[in-house]
């Protein structure tokens, strides 16, 4: 488990940034690749994710406001933030109310082209496997 | 000044009161203290919280008996009473209040005490 | 020197306002003198903002401590509902506490009790950790639940030196930002009763949280919960698992020739691809000074004198 690049990479992540608490990555359609979580369930997560992202991303094309960066959802609790990893994957933050939301913008930005070229650099331009 | 302020200065009207405290019971911080302020004062509030609370403690887990509400320190010339105004036995607030006991005696201190402190917090 | 004119004022425009890492304490010294009104903003971690008003400080915004907000709604003592109409009516004039104790959601004594004990606690968690830059800006929007008038600085300071004594003398030393706390197995027993504050901790000490996120799940002070989490090492309840190291590694990684796609099937654990050569970006910040250091560092600056800090 300590050569895992990748969570390694998300764990590095809930490290540098106050206020994570949780980091999930997973493919476009849904399905989870890696999760650093602890109560919540990946699968769940990971589904709600790509929906939401799609999602965003649509409404973003459509008011013509550039590409979408991140889809953010915020409650009472803490804050949930949504990132592309290149075409095919996404990587879910979950943070509490103290998250250093200014923070996670930097460091998630590098995380997520650490965490792409882990993806596409390992596989050789075949992309993420999706679960038989 | 501030409506804490004023609550603790009507508790230092109290015959005898010399120093009134707000103590935070978690940190052991002065939260506001109006009166005399010896320079042992933050510490001696950090001791009374932690007394407070090993006091709670060792009426054990169930706590029979209901909560910890006052404690009175008595010695021949004053006595230190501390009345919990708690929320748990790990959060919330306590007041202090030194009283000379040349001027009253510590039962009626203590009543008058009981008196003012519901009206701190509101 | 009038800091208050309508463009935003950069640490540096004022000669007699020192700017640069480390230089909070004395910034916030010069700030009470001078009266200054604004916002302070501190880059480090945890870093955050502080808002002043006249030469005091009326609040404090820092992912490193739980605000009245947070404490107010996760300790329980306000609803949300409550909050939520209270927020509604009165947030965008300024009036949010007025409205929350003309509701009848709080008391205005217990309010400005916890209004205080935020700032000390966000204070604390500025200090002990670490300060890359302060810099003065002319403030925005104004904070959301202001300490009217504002707790002066140096007391603030004060009070955040004393906790660093205390933490610097603790039999079981806990760093309220780095080490998350795993419950010991068998820690439930029946000296730990339902209504005991220590069950809660245990049923958040999972090895991923710290004192500061316990904190903000429980809306209670990290300065506080550090205090029980070290008793509660003390009494076998609790051990340090894990530590959080907050800055990017400088240097390369590991290389390997040969690389395998990683397998989706194992969401958490084994096999996955090597790691790559990657160059890190330097690491931010300095590691500031802990505890007993940063004590005495504050004693340093106040008096001019340097002393080795005393215990508890």
């Amino acid at each position: 488990m300590a050569d895992d690049p990748l969570l390694t990479e998300m764990r590095a992540l809930r490290d540098r940034v106050i206020g994570v608490t949780d980091t999930a990555l997973a493919s476009r359609d849904g399905l989870i690749i890696r999760a650093d979580t602890a109560d919540l369930d990946p699968d769940n997560m990971a589904a709600l994710a790509a929906a939401s992202l799609g999602l965003a991303q649509r409404m973003a094309a459509e008011v013509g406001k550039g590409v979408l960066r991140q889809a953010v959802t915020r409650s009472s609790g803490g804050h949930i933030a949504v990132y592309a990893v290149g075409a095919k994957a996404l990587l879910v933050v979950v943070g509490d109310v103290g998250l250093d939301s200014v923070r996670l913008d930097r460091e998630a930005r590098a995380a997520v082209e650490t965490i792409e070229s882990l993806l596409t650099g390992s596989s050789r331009g075949e992309g993420v496997r999706s679960v038989g | 000044m501030s409506g804490l302020s004023e609550s603790l200065h009507r508790i230092l009207e109290i015959d005898g009161a010399r120093t009134v405290t707000l103590v935070d019971v978690g940190t052991g911080m002065i939260v506001e203290s109006v009166g005399e302020e010896p320079a042992g004062l933050p510490a001696a509030a950090a001791s009374l919280a932690d007394e407070a609370r090993l006091a709670s403690a060792a009426a054990g887990p169930e706590r029979s008996g209901g909560d910890l509400e006052e404690m009175l320190v008595v010695s021949p010339d004053h006595v230190h009473l501390l009345k919990v105004l708690s929320r748990s036995q790990d959060e919330g607030f306590m007041l202090f209040v030194d009283v000379d006991l040349a001027r009253t005696n510590a039962a009626l201190a203590a009543m008058r005490v009981a008196q003012f402190a519901p009206a701190v917090l509101r | 020197m009038d800091m208050t004119r309508s463009e935003p004022a950069v640490a540096g425009d004022d000669s007699s306002v020192p700017s640069g890492p480390g230089q909070l304490e004395p910034m916030l010294v010069s700030i009470a003198r001078l009266g200054t009104s604004g916002l302070l903003r501190v880059t480090g971690d945890p870093g955050g903002v502080i808002y002043l008003t006249d030469g005091r400080i009326a609040a404090i915004s820092t992912p490193g401590a739980p605000d009245p907000e947070a404490i107010l709604l996760r300790s329980g003592r306000v609803p949300e509902a409550g909050w939520s109409s209270a927020f509604a009516a009165a947030a965008s004039d300024g009036r949010m506490g007025a409205e929350l104790v003309k509701r009848d959601l709080i008391g205005a004594g217990e309010l400005e009790a916890v209004l205080r004990t935020a700032l000390a606690d966000a204070l604390f968690a500025l200090v002990a950790g670490s300060v890359e830059e302060c810099r003065l800006e002319e403030a925005a929007t104004p904070a959301l639940l202001p300490l009217d008038p504002g707790a002066e600085a140096e007391w603030l300071l004060a009070e955040a030196e004393r906790r660093l004594g205390v933490l610097a003398g603790l039999r079981a030393p806990v760093s309220h930002d780095r080490d998350r706390l795993t419950a010991v197995q068998g820690a439930w027993t029946p000296r730990v009763g339902p209504g005991d504050g220590r069950a809660e901790i245990l049923a958040l000490a999972n090895g991923r949280r710290t004192a500061r996120d316990m904190a903000f799940v429980l809306g209670r002070g990290v300065y506080a919960v550090t205090l029980q989490l070290s008793r509660m090492c003390d009494n076998g309840l609790l051990v340090i698992g894990s530590t959080r190291s907050p800055a990017r590694a400088a240097g390369l990684r590991a290389v390997s020739a040969e690389t395998a796609p990683p397998g989706p099937a194992d969401a958490n654990g084994s096999g996955g691809a090597p790691p790559l050569p990657r160059r890190r970006r330097g690491g931010s910040g300095q590691a500031g000074p802990r505890s007993a250091e940063k004590a005495s560092v504050l004693r340093m600056l106040r008096t001019g004198v340097r002393r080795e800090p005393s215990g508890g």
